[in-house]
């Protein structure tokens, strides 16, 4: 996958799949677990869908989702959806 | 394949292309948790083990069986045994074609980028299931792992 990830058409995405309260936090280098391990600033989506906890861990060069297999397959095209190519 | 205005067609390695263009790779990375029953797992090996000690009974092995199956139930781990099952089954299915790593370090599977692990305290899945994970660009790969997880571990429900 090419670009970068446009995180409003992202949550645009989860909000047309059914997502109703999402939990967007941004942090910086050192307050994470997940910077202390790369050392990498990220925005975590954190959200409820089908009564399954899922988070969306967005950074510079990676997204991951971390979701229930329940609803993996719902997921998948918002997220590859709202990638910005060139 | 690079085509650009006045220059010919061509085919260039594509990480080299784009570098040159400024475009960077993005790597999507899934992570799903793979629920099971860990009480019908562990039903499924008792009774796999009382079929195999009750059939060892004839054979001049049996001593060896009975302390084998004593050391399983002392340190079960349900964890562990749906690891040892799915790696079983995905040897069988598709370690023929593609090299199945189980490593011990980390008491983890891997088939390229596909990831199979248990939760520790550091994850955001509570527990009672496996963790599956892959770089989107083994999707395809993944989607077969993921129904051989769910078929080896649905076999001991």
């Amino acid at each position: 996958l090419l670009g970068v990830m446009n995180l409003p058409h992202l949550l645009s995405g989860l909000t047309a799949i059914g997502v109703t309260n999402m939990d967007v936090s941004e942090s910086e280098g050192k307050e994470s677990k997940e910077d202390k391990e790369t050392g990498v600033p990220e925005i975590k989506v954190e959200f409820e869908l089908h009564g399954q906890a899922a988070t969306i861990i967005l950074r510079e060069k990676e997204t991951i989702v971390k979701c229930d297999d329940t609803i993996r397959s719902l997921l998948r095209e918002p997220i590859l959806k709202c990638f910005q190519s060139f | 394949l690079v085509m650009d205005d006045g220059k010919p067609i061509r085919l260039e390695d594509a990480d080299e292309v784009l570098e040159k263009v400024g475009m960077a790779n993005h790597k999507v990375r899934f992570e799903v948790r793979k629920a099971y029953n860990a009480t019908a797992l562990r039903r499924a090996v008792e009774d796999a083990e009382s079929n195999e000690l009750q059939q060892g009974s004839t054979s001049m092995d049996t001593d060896k069986d009975e302390s084998q199956a004593g050391d399983l139930y002392q340190e079960w781990d349900s964890d562990r045994f749906a690891l040892k099952l799915v790696h079983i089954a995905l040897q069988r299915s598709i370690g023929k074609q593609i090299k199945v790593v189980r490593e011990l370090e980390d008491d983890s599977i891997e088939i390229r980028s596909v990831k199979i692990r248990a939760p520790t305290d550091k994850d955001e899945f509570e527990r009672g299931g496996l963790l599956v994970g892959w770089d989107y660009r083994d999707e395809d790969l993944a989607t077969r792992v993921l129904s051989i997880v769910t078929l080896a571990l649905s076999a001991n429900r």
